[in-house]
C-alpha cells in the first residue's frame, strides 16, 4: 500500500476508436475483522497495490465503523464520496455484515472503496451511485474479502446513458421537488448542507447530485445514510439524527443544518438560477429533461449557467409561444453571442425549434393577420443572414398562402420584402421567379385596362426588386398600355 | 499563550489551531472545544496523560475503572469531574460492567470519543495540590492508523505532543499465550511515542510511561513480577524502553475477575465478565502522577 | 468534613502473599511436629469427622473414646446447621425480572462457620495430601505437576517452600483450584457444599408462609461495615474471624466478601438468548464475592458466577460443609 499511484495508471480502458467502455478503478475493504496474526477492529484488511498509505489512511478517516448507518434494517446501505488528497475520487459503499466479531455488541460495517481518477469519474457523470450500480452489476459488493491482503483493480463498466431517474422520481413523490431543488441551490452557492430526513436518503442523495450540472458533481463530497460525524461530514450529507445535537457539534462553522420533509412545509424558493430551473422541470415531471441537461454540462460550460437557464426556460416556454412571442424569442438570440458548447447547442435547438413553429404559425395564422404577420417575419429576417434563414419557411408559407388572395397580395409582400428585407427578399427569389411567370402569364392574358391598373403595383415591385423578369414584363406592359415610366408614375 | 488569551481567541487545547468563537468542536482535530473552555476557568492547562493500547486491550475499562475509583476517593485520592461530560465514560463502563457486559467498542470517529476532564489531588501527601488532568479515551483503531500513516487522526498527534505522561496498556493474556503480536505493535507504538516525546538533544524521552500488562488475570504471574514477564514476553518492548525511555514502569492489571464466552447467532464469541475485580487499576496512575508532580506543566 | 475511606498505602514492591504487597518479610509458619499415633495426628490434624467415621478402628485405642466424644465437640463447634429451604438459582447472566430460574429445594446441612484457613490448609499440605492421588480424580493428575506454590513445592499459589506466611495463619487460604479445595474436603471427611446450599445458607430463605429471603446474610442492605469487599477500603483478605456482625442467623462468618468460595457445582449460566456461556474448561461456581469484589450487586447471597476449575487466585477460598446423614454425633435436639 505504501507506493504512490501508479502514474501509469491511466484509470480508463478503451477499444481502439471508440469511448472507453469500463473503468479500471482501485479497491479496498475498510471492516472489522479477526485476525489470526493479531490485529483487530476496523482497519484496511485488503487494499489494492497502487493504493498509497496516504490515500488508505483517508479512507480510514471518512469510513463508518460499528453500527455506521442510520438504518437499523440489515440491508441498508450507505455511500459517500470525496476527493482524495492524491485528487483521485473515491466512493465508499458501506453495508452492514453481521455483528461485531470481537463480540462486544453492535453491528459490523463493512465498507468498499472504490478509488478512480477524475476522467474515470467522469465516465460515470460524475455520479458516485452510477459507480456503486457498476460495481454491483458485477457482484462485487455481494463478496466478503475475508484473507486476500491484495486486491486486484476493478474493471467498471460505463454506463451508456446517465442513470438514477429512479431515485430522482422516489424523491420528487417523497419529500417534493422544491426540497430538492432548494437543497441543489444551496450547494451550487458553495453551501455546505446537512440535512435530516426520513425519507429515502440514498435516493434523495444522488437526486440532488443529479440535479446539479455534471462538472460540478465532483466538487460536492457527500454522505448519505451514515451515522453523523464530524470528520465525515461532506458538502452534502443526508442522514437520520438529532438535529439539534448536530447543529450543536457544528457551532462555530458555516454549514446548514436542517430537518427536511414534506412535512416541514415548503422551503423558501432557490435563488440559484440553475436551482429555479430544476424545480420548474420536476414540478412538471419533466425529471427526464432536467437530468440530461444536466448530464450535457461540460467545463467550458459552468461560466455559462445563467444564459443556458435563460435558453432552457426559452425552449420550455416554446410550446406555449403566440407567433409574436417566437419572433421576440428568435430575436434575442440571434442577437446573443454565445460562449459555451451548450449553450451554442441550446441556442441552435431553440432557434430550429422557432424556424419550424414560425413555419407552423404562418401555415395557422389567420387570414387577415397574414400581412401582418409577414412584415414581423419580414423584421426578423433582417438583420442577418442567419437571421433571414430563421424566417425562410415561414415567409415561403406565408407567401404561398397569399396566393390565395391573389396576384396582388403576393406582389405586395413580395415589394415589402424587398423593400425591407432584401436579406429574405434573396430567399424568395425562387418564389419571386414563379410570382412574376405568373404575372407574365396573366399580362398575356389580361385587358390593357387591367394590365394598366396594376402596372403601378408590378412598378413599384420591378423598382426595388432588381428583376430582369420584371423589367421585361413592365416593358411589354408599356408597350400594351399607356406608357408608365422605371418609377411607376404615370408619363405626364 | 497564557491560558486565558488561549480562551478568548478559541484557540484547541489539543492542536492549537484557532476556532471561530462558540465552536463545539475543533474544526482541525476533532477535540471539543469545553476541553479549552474548562481549562480557562481552572487558570491552568491541564496535564494531559494520554491512554494508548490496541483495539481490544481494554483502554474503556481500564480507564472507567481508574475514573470511578478516583471518584470513591480510592488510593488516597480525591477526584472531581469537570463537566457532565468527564462522567459518561465511567458511567457507560460501569453500567455496563455491573450487568456483565463490556462497553461498546470506542468509534473511530474523533468526535464520538469520550474525554475526560478531572481535577485530582492526593490526600496524604500535598493536600493542597490539585492538579487538572485529561484523560481521553480514543480507539485503539484510530491509533493503529496514526502509528501506520501520521497525522491521520490530528486529535492523536497534539494528544501526545502535549501528554504529560502515558499509560501504555498491551494484552498480557495474548502475549503470554506466545503470540508475538503485542509485542511488535508496542515495538512500533513506543517508536511513534519516542518520536512524540523526543527531546530536542535527542537523549532519552523523559516523559513518565506506565507499561500496563492488562488482562494479567489470565496469566497471574504478571502480577507477581511485571517486569519480568515483560522483559520474557515482551522482549522488543522491553528493549526499547530501556533504550529511548528513562522514566518506564511496569505494572500488572485486571477488570474482570472471571471471563466467559457465548456464542452470538453470527457465531461470533461473545466475551461475557463474570464479575469484575479491578486489580492494579490505581498502581500505574499514582505511579505517573508521583512522576508528573516533579515535572512543570507544558 | 470528607468521608475518608481509605488510607493511602504504600507503594511497595515487596512479594505477593495471598493477594497483598506486604514490604514485610515472608515468615514461613513453624513446621508442626505430627504425633506418630495415627488418631492423636488426625485430632492434630483437626480431622475430627474422619475420627469419628473410623470410630471403629479406635474400639481398642486407650484414648478412643475421649477423643472420639472431644472430635464431636470441636465438629459442633466449628459447625453450623443450616434448616431445610428453597432457593431460587437465576439461569441467565443478567438476572432481569422474569428471567429463568429454577427452584431447589435444599435439605437441612451442616456448614463451617468459618472459611479454611491457611493454618488448617497446612496440615493438608504437611501429610503429603498432594502425592496422595486417592484424593484426587484420575483427570486431575497430570495437573497436579502445577499445582505448586512460589518455590515449585506442592501447596497454594502464594506459599513458599510448603509453607504459609505465619501473619496470614487464620486469613482463609487462597491460590488454590476447586480441585485442591475438593481434596481438602474429603481429606477431612467432610465435603464442599452445593451451590444450592451455599446459597441458602446466605440467604436464609426457610420453609415459611412467608417466604421471606435475605439478599445478604444480616439482612436486605449492603453494609460494608459487616464484610470486606472493595468499598471496605481494606484491599486484601482478613482473618476468617473478622466481621462478626456480618455472621448469617446460625452464626457462619463472611459468606459475603472476604473470599470467593468454591462449591460443588458447575456454573450454568446461559445468555438471555439462552446460549451457554462457557470457558476453555469447566467453570465452577463461586460464590460470596471477595475484598475485591467491587460491585456489591456482585456480592450478594444470590449472585451467580464462577471460574475454571483449576484457577488458583489471590481471592477464591471455601469451606466445607457436612450431610446430616454423615454426622451421626450430631445431638438428636438438632
Amino acid at each position: 500500500m505504501d507506493p504512490r499511484p501508479d502514474p501509469r495508471h491511466a484509470g480508463q480502458v478503451t477499444t481502439p476508436d471508440a469511448q472507453p467502455e469500463a473503468v479500471l478503478c482501485d479497491q479496498a475493504v475498510f471492516t472489522s475483522a479477526r485476525s489470526p496474526l493479531g490485529p483487530q477492529g476496523y482497519r484496511i484488511i485488503a487494499a489494492g497495490e497502487h493504493l498509497s498509505s496516504r490515500e488508505c489512511s483517508e479512507i480510514v478517516t471518512h469510513a463508518p465503523s460499528g453500527d455506521g448507518l442510520c438504518d437499523d434494517a440489515p440491508a441498508a446501505e450507505g455511500l459517500a464520496f470525496y476527493r482524495l488528497s492524491s485528487g483521485r475520487c473515491c466512493v465508499l459503499h458501506s453495508r452492514y455484515a453481521g455483528k461485531e466479531p470481537s463480540g462486544r455488541g453492535g453491528r459490523r460495517t463493512y465498507t468498499l472503496a472504490f478509488v478512480l481518477d477524475e476522467a474515470g469519474f467522469a465516465r460515470f457523470h460524475g455520479n458516485p451511485f452510477e459507480v456503486v450500480r457498476a460495481a454491483r452489476s458485477l457482484g462485487a459488493l455481494n463478496q466478503e474479502v475475508t484473507t486476500r491482503p491484495s486486491l486486484p483493480q476493478l474493471r467498471l463498466p460505463c454506463p451508456p446513458r446517465p442513470g438514477g431517474a429512479a431515485s430522482v422520481d422516489r424523491s420528487v413523490a417523497g419529500i417534493g421537488a422544491r426540497w430538492i431543488s432548494h437543497l441543489a441551490g444551496r450547494l451550487l452557492d458553495g453551501q455546505t448542507i446537512i440535512a435530516d430526513t426520513e425519507m429515502d436518503r440514498l435516493a434523495l442523495a444522488e437526486a440532488v447530485v443529479l440535479v446539479i450540472p455534471a462538472p460540478l458533481r465532483s466538487s460536492v463530497s457527500l454522505a448519505a445514510n451514515l451515522r453523523f460525524s464530524v470528520g465525515r461530514c461532506g458538502r452534502l450529507t443526508v442522514v437520520r439524527e438529532d438535529v439539534g445535537r448536530m447543529r450543536q457539534l457544528m457551532r462555530g462553522r458555516e454549514v446548514w443544518v436542517e430537518r427536511i420533509g414534506p412535512d416541514r412545509g415548503p422551503p423558501a424558493p432557490p435563488d440559484h438560477p440553475w436551482a429555479a430551473l430544476a424545480e420548474r422541470f420536476l414540478c412538471r415531471g419533466r425529471q427526464g429533461r432536467l437530468l440530461d441537461l444536466a448530464a450535457q454540462f461540460g467545463p467550458d460550460d459552468v461560466a455559462a449557467i445563467d444564459r443556458i437557464v435563460a435558453a432552457c426556460i426559452d425552449l420550455d416556454n416554446m410550446e406555449s409561444a403566440s407567433a409574436a412571442e417566437l419572433v421576440d424569442t428568435a430575436a434575442a438570440w440571434l442577437d446573443r453571442r454565445q460562449t459555451s458548447p451548450l449553450e451554442r447547442k441550446l441556442a441552435e435547438t431553440l432557434l430550429a425549434n422557432v424556424r419550424e413553429r414560425l413555419e407552423s404559425a404562418a401555415g395557422r395564422t389567420a387570414e387577415e393577420d397574414l400581412v401582418d404577420f409577414w412584415h414581423e417575419l419580414l423584421a426578423l429576417a433582417e438583420p442577418s443572414e442567419r437571421a433571414a434563414g430563421l424566417a425562410e419557411p415561414a415567409l415561403l408559407t406565408a407567401l404561398r398562402r397569399a396566393a390565395r388572395h391573389g396576384l396582388p397580395t403576393q406582389v405586395q409582400m413580395l415589394t415589402a420584402a424587398a423593400r425591407a428585407s432584401p436579406r429574405a427578399y434573396r430567399r424568395l427569389r425562387t418564389e419571386a421567379a414563379r410570382v412574376a411567370a405568373a404575372l407574365v402569364a396573366w399580362a398575356d392574358a389580361a385587358s390593357p385596362e387591367e394590365i394598366a391598373a396594376r402596372r403601378q403595383l408590378i412598378s413599384a415591385w420591378a423598382a426595388c426588386a432588381e428583376d430582369s423578369a420584371l423589367t421585361d414584363l413592365l416593358d411589354r406592359m408599356r408597350k400594351i398600355g399607356p406608357a408608365v415610366s422605371p418609377t411607376g408614375a404615370e408619363p405626364a | 499563550m497564557a491560558i486565558t488569551e488561549q480562551y478568548t481567541s478559541s484557540e484547541c487545547l489539543i492542536c492549537e489551531r484557532t476556532n471561530p468563537p462558540g465552536a463545539m468542536l475543533c474544526s482541525a482535530c476533532g477535540a471539543p472545544m469545553s476541553l479549552i473552555e474548562e481549562a480557562a476557568i481552572q487558570q491552568r492547562s491541564p496535564r494531559i496523560i494520554t491512554i494508548l493500547g490496541e483495539s481490544n486491550v481494554g483502554k474503556t475499562v481500564y480507564l472507567g475503572f481508574l475514573l470511578d475509583m478516583l471518584s470513591k476517593r480510592a488510593g488516597g485520592f480525591e477526584a472531581i469531574p469537570k463537566g457532565a461530560y468527564s462522567v459518561n465514560l465511567q458511567q457507560s463502563v460501569i453500567s455496563h460492567m455491573n450487568a456483565r457486559q463490556f462497553p461498546p467498542k470506542t468509534p473511530l470517529e474523533v468526535d464520538h470519543w469520550k474525554w475526560a476532564y478531572y481535577q485530582v489531588r492526593h490526600y496524604d501527601a500535598h493536600a493542597d495540590e490539585w492538579f487538572d488532568l485529561l484523560l481521553p479515551d480514543m480507539a485503539g483503531e484510530a491509533l493503529a492508523q496514526e502509528i501506520e500513516t501520521p497525522q491521520t487522526y490530528k486529535a492523536i498527534t497534539g494528544l501526545l505532543a502535549k501528554s504529560a505522561g502515558a499509560l501504555v496498556l498491551i494484552d498480557a493474556a495474548v502475549a503470554a499465550s506466545g503470540s508475538p503480536h503485542p509485542d511488535y505493535f508496542a515495538l512500533k507504538l513506543m517508536s511513534y511515542v519516542d518520536r512524540q516525546f523526543a527531546t530536542k538533544r535527542g537523549g532519552k524521552a523523559r516523559n513518565p510511561i506506565a507499561i500496563v500488562l492488562c488482562k494479567a488475570d489470565y496469566c497471574p504471574e504478571c502480577f507477581d513480577n511485571p517486569r519480568a514477564f515483560a522483559e520474557t514476553n515482551l522482549n522488543r518492548l522491553w528493549n526499547i524502553c530501556q533504550s529511548r525511555f528513562a522514566n518506564v514502569e511496569f505494572f500488572a492489571a485486571s477488570t474482570v475477575g472471571s471471563l466467559g464466552f457465548a456464542h452470538d447467532e453470527d457465531d461470533n464469541v461473545v466475551p461475557v465478565p463474570l464479575h469484575a475485580a479491578p486489580r492494579g487499576i490505581l498502581e500505574p496512575f499514582e505511579w505517573i502522577l508521583d512522576r508528573i508532580r516533579a515535572m512543570p506543566a507544558k | 468534613m470528607a468521608l475518608r475511606l481509605f488510607q493511602r498505602k504504600p507503594h511497595t514492591r515487596g512479594p505477593v502473599s495471598g493477594g497483598v504487597r506486604t514490604a514485610q518479610a515472608f515468615v514461613p509458619a513453624p513446621v508442626e511436629k505430627l504425633a506418630s499415633d495415627p488418631l492423636h495426628a488426625l485430632c492434630q490434624q483437626e480431622r475430627y469427622n474422619v475420627i469419628i467415621q473410623r470410630r471403629r478402628e479406635w474400639a481398642e485405642h486407650p484414648d478412643g473414646e475421649r477423643l472420639c466424644r472431644e472430635a464431636a465437640v470441636r465438629l459442633e463447634s466449628r459447625m453450623a446447621l443450616v434448616p431445610a429451604g428453597r432457593v431460587t438459582l437465576a439461569q441467565t447472566v443478567v438476572d432481569a425480572p422474569g428471567a429463568p430460574e429454577v427452584d431447589v429445594e435444599v435439605e437441612p446441612f451442616l456448614l463451617d462457620i468459618h472459611a479454611v484457613t491457611n493454618a488448617q490448609y497446612q496440615r493438608f499440605v504437611d501429610a503429603g495430601a498432594y502425592e496422595d492421588f486417592d484424593l484426587w480424580p484420575r483427570a486431575i493428575w497430570p495437573h497436579l505437576i502445577h499445582m505448586r506454590d512460589q518455590t515449585g513445592k506442592p501447596g497454594p499459589r502464594y506459599w513458599r517452600d510448603g509453607r504459609h506466611d505465619q501473619k496470614l495463619a487464620m486469613h482463609p487460604v487462597v491460590g488454590i483450584s476447586w480441585y485442591e479445595a475438593a481434596a481438602y474436603a474429603r481429606w477431612i471427611g467432610q465435603r464442599l457444599p452445593t451451590e444450592a446450599e451455599w446459597q441458602m445458607a446466605a440467604t436464609w430463605r426457610i420453609k415459611s408462609e412467608t417466604d421471606l429471603l435475605r439478599r445478604f446474610p444480616w439482612g436486605d442492605a449492603m453494609d460494608r461495615t459487616r464484610c470486606n469487599i472493595w468499598a471496605s477500603g481494606i484491599g486484601h483478605t482478613v482473618p476468617v474471624d473478622a466481621y462478626p456482625e456480618g455472621a448469617a442467623p446460625n452464626g457462619v462468618l463472611q459468606l459475603v466478601g472476604n473470599v470467593w468460595e468454591w462449591v460443588d457445582g458447575d456454573l450454568n449460566l446461559t445468555t438471555t438468548e439462552g446460549k451457554p456461556i462457557v470457558a476453555e474448561m469447566d467453570i465452577k461456581a463461586t460464590r460470596g464475592g471477595a475484598f475485591d469484589t467491587y460491585f456489591e450487586s456482585q456480592a450478594t447471597g444470590l449472585f451467580r458466577t464462577g471460574h475454571i476449575a483449576l484457577a488458583r487466585l489471590h481471592n477464591i477460598g471455601f469451606r466445607c460443609a457436612l450431610s446430616i446423614g454423615d454426622a451421626p454425633w450430631l445431638r438428636e435436639a438438632v
